[in-house]
């Protein structure tokens, strides 16, 4: 019962949602640090997005949605972002235009649309999409900082040095190892629902 | 600005620093387009067009009214983007038979926040030709991609893991290397 309600909540979830959200993904999984800040930046503006505007939507009319949205969005990662420059001013310099970026990241804004629709777990929808691109992030970093900086959380790992291949760490990178996951998650998915399948 | 300069931010813009996909501000937008070559070329125009108003608005409000309320910069400039593709749209909604869908995407598109927060650190004339830059290469990033897409229909040959976002991923991918190549002959 549990996993179909999972099912439920993420559906849609793995390639599409990871194609809106591409460009901040890939651009914060050079490292882990950067990973865990920017997941973090999108669980909380998802999260705090879907809330208000799941309550402000009947007072929103249909031609102001848009803007509306997208500046409530906005705002909340406006906070996130100055929140993180004053406790985590790492992380927010790794980051940089990034963590701004995500204000008009499609991915966000579907799940705020979404949530304004209607939907009857937006909290758990919006949770839910945060934690899976923050694990999927989370992933990628770990591959390209290990393959390609020869470290981890910022580590030197002594025996990986002579073997560690820069362009993992760089855009190509992030773009293959991407991919590599995605595809990974496709078999594990489709491999899932055949057992599911043989099962009915 | 020498004439040296300008081919320097236009090459750099186009090619080895291309906003879409080696900053990967606008991968979003890029992979997820699924129109027509020719729809794509126009999404890319009309994008390079709210690019270059945008650029020009957010310049002189950070330059001369956001000094001292920095912390405002993204609300301002989000807004400012939203207005003028919202002016665009009444205007080409009167001129063209066009879709309120593509100018949403105008707007959902990190590359035109980025440009602008970018290009607020510029001086006037380079903000704008960096604009006119980076909407080239957006253009050109868009077309390719999507004319590259056309050619994966041959899905059979791909293993099944790989159909759909991966492979879309590996094509943005070499295409991404294909311009850093630019950046090492330069």
């Amino acid at each position: 019962m549990k996993t179909n309600k999972l099912s439920e909540l993420l559906k849609g979830t793995p390639s599409l949602l990871l194609m809106l959200g591409a460009g901040f993904v890939m651009a914060s999984s050079s490292n882990l640090q950067a990973a865990l800040g920017m997941g973090a930046a999108v669980l909380i503006s998802m999260l705090l997005a879907s809330l208000v505007l799941t309550a402000l939507c009947k007072f929103i009319p249909a031609y102001a949605q848009l803007p509306a949205y997208l500046l409530i969005i906005t705002g909340f990662v406006s906070i996130i972002g100055m929140l993180m420059q004053a406790w985590l001013p790492d992380v927010a310099n790794m980051l940089g235009i990034h963590l701004a970026t995500i204000a008009v990241s499609a991915v966000i804004y579907r799940k705020g649309e979404e949530s304004a629709e209607g939907n009857i777990f937006p909290i758990n929808t919006a949770l839910v999409t945060g934690v899976y691109l923050t694990v999927i992030m989370l992933v990628s970093a770990l591959i390209r900082e290990f393959i390609g900086s020869a470290s981890i959380w910022g580590q030197p790992i002594e025996f990986m040095a002579n073997y560690k291949i820069s362009a993992i760490a760089g855009a190509f990178g992030g773009y293959l190892v991407l991919a590599i996951v995605t595809a990974i998650i496709n078999k594990l998915t489709s491999a899932r629902n055949t057992e599911e399948k043989e099962d009915k | 600005m020498t004439f040296e300069m300008i081919l320097g931010i236009l090459l750099a813009s186009i090619f080895s620093e291309n906003i879409a996909l080696v900053e990967s501000l606008g991968a979003g937008a890029v992979l997820e387009n699924h129109r027509s070559t020719k729809r794509s070329l126009l999404l890319g125009l009309g994008t390079t067009v709210v690019m270059l108003i945008s650029t020009a608005i957010t310049w002189a409000l950070n330059s001369y009214v956001l000094k001292n309320v920095a912390y405002l910069q993204t609300l301002v400039f989000v807004f400012v983007v939203l207005v003028v593709v919202e002016l665009m749209y009444i205007a080409a909604k009167k001129l063209f038979n066009c879709c309120k869908y593509d100018f949403v995407m105008f707007t959902i598109n990190g590359a035109v926040l980025g440009l602008c927060v970018q290009s607020a650190e510029l001086t006037f004339v380079s903000a704008i030709i960096t604009a006119i830059a980076v909407g080239i290469g957006f253009m050109l990033t868009t077309t390719v991609y999507a004319k590259l897409k056309d050619t994966l229909v041959y899905q059979d040959a791909i293993p099944e893991a790989f159909r759909g976002l991966p492979i879309s991923l590996l094509t943005a991918g070499i295409m991404v290397l294909a311009m850093l190549a630019l950046q090492f002959s330069l």
